[in-house]
């Protein structure tokens, strides 16, 4: 009688808690064992059926936010829409022009490669994003395309088709793993398309990277800096450039234009 | 808070899923408020290092042998014992 009781009482409230060194010690061991096996190598058991059991989860997550961003949507007022109608618009015309003329070079561009025996254009499988920062933590996405699309690790992910976001870093039967190259103490060889100045980026976090550019570099704020490939894919932008007179060193930080904790889609480029 | 003394195996089936379910849905630290929260609610709560254990083997970018891919396992254990220690001492 007095054994159940004890027993009742260990499992509820805490105010008759006796920890038991012994026990707290072969628990946490045990777990320890798990997680070094479970992420020492890619695509365990252990990770595979955490996957599979998270995707619901994912899924209604991103169902919940689709539908109160819509109903969100349709309970604005008027004016608001009418407001922002009228903003997109403007917006919208400004932006044909320079469309256009994107289009002409774009074209131009690809008559000259492939003049030259290059290949212009990636072959891209569109996946969605079941997770991202921040409730990814670690700076990754979790995509909806894994095995099953025959995804492999290394392979490029692209928030747009000109625009590089990071690379596969674990495969599972059905999701995949996306590392961004924003993650913190990434590195990824890039150039500054004004100079061609090669350099490394270091990621940030939250799609910021530096960049360590010797003083006389030439780089200014705005300037656009590429992922190297044919074709070449955008990085970010320089914002602010910091002067180190005592290092001779500029440092510059770039902002990626896309925000991965808002993407719905990624591209991964198909081998 | 809890129904005291009906089901506590219940209790704390449903506060483990509603722990879990913050991991996919909401930022990390979320997770590991509640689990902290729900330590000091149930005796010997290693569901706390667990979370840590899901967030890493979820979002870790795989590394060989690197100590980064267990930070949040490591940040969990170390908080298990603090607390472990505090409601030692609070006894």
């Amino acid at each position: 009688m007095k054994m159940n009781s004890l027993r009742k009482t260990n499992l509820g409230s805490g105010r008759h808690f006796r920890p038991s060194p012994k026990r707290l010690f072969v628990v946490a061991g045990a777990l320890v064992c798990l997680v070094i096996i479970g992420n020492l190598f890619p695509g365990t058991p252990f990770k595979n059926t955490l996957t599979f059991l998270a995707r619901p989860f994912w899924y209604l997550r991103g169902y919940v936010v689709d539908t109160s961003a819509s109903a969100l949507t349709n309970v604005r007022s008027k004016t608001d829409l009418i407001k922002e109608n009228a903003g997109l618009n403007q917006k919208l015309q400004s932006q044909e022009a320079d469309i256009v003329l994107n289009r002409a070079l774009q074209s131009e561009n690809d008559e000259l490669k492939a003049a030259f025996g290059r290949v212009n254009h990636r072959r891209f499988l569109l996946a969605t994003v079941l997770s991202a920062p921040a409730i990814s933590a670690y700076d990754t996405i979790v995509i909806d395309a894994g095995a099953d699309f025959a995804i492999k690790p290394k392979m490029l992910v692209f928030f747009s088709s000109t625009t590089i976001a990071g690379y596969v870093s674990e495969v599972y039967p059905t999701s995949s793993l996306v590392r961004l190259y924003s993650s913190p103490n990434e590195e990824v060889t890039v150039y500054t398309e004004s100079k061609h100045f090669f350099t490394k980026a270091i990621g940030q976090g939250g799609g910021n990277f530096m960049v360590n550019l010797p003083h006389d570099s030439g780089v200014k704020g705005g300037d656009l800096v590429m992922f190297p490939g044919t074709p070449a894919a955008l990085l970010g932008k320089v914002g602010i450039l910091e002067t180190d007179i005592a290092k001779s060193l500029q440092i510059a930080h770039i902002l990626s234009p896309f925000n991965a904790s808002e993407a719905h889609f990624v591209y991964v480029q198909k081998e | 808070m809890f129904r005291k003394n009906k089901s506590p195996i219940a209790n704390r089936l449903l506060v483990d899923l509603t722990i879990f379910a913050a991991v996919f849905w909401f930022p990390w630290w979320v997770s590991i408020l509640l689990a902290t929260w729900a330590f000091f609610f149930f005796t010997e709560f290693v569901e706390l290092v667990f979370v840590g254990l899901v967030i890493d083997t979820l979002y870790a970018p795989h590394q060989f042998f690197s100590a980064g891919s267990y930070r949040y396992f490591g940040t969990c254990l170390l908080l298990f014992l603090v607390l472990s220690l505090i409601r030692r001492q609070l006894r």
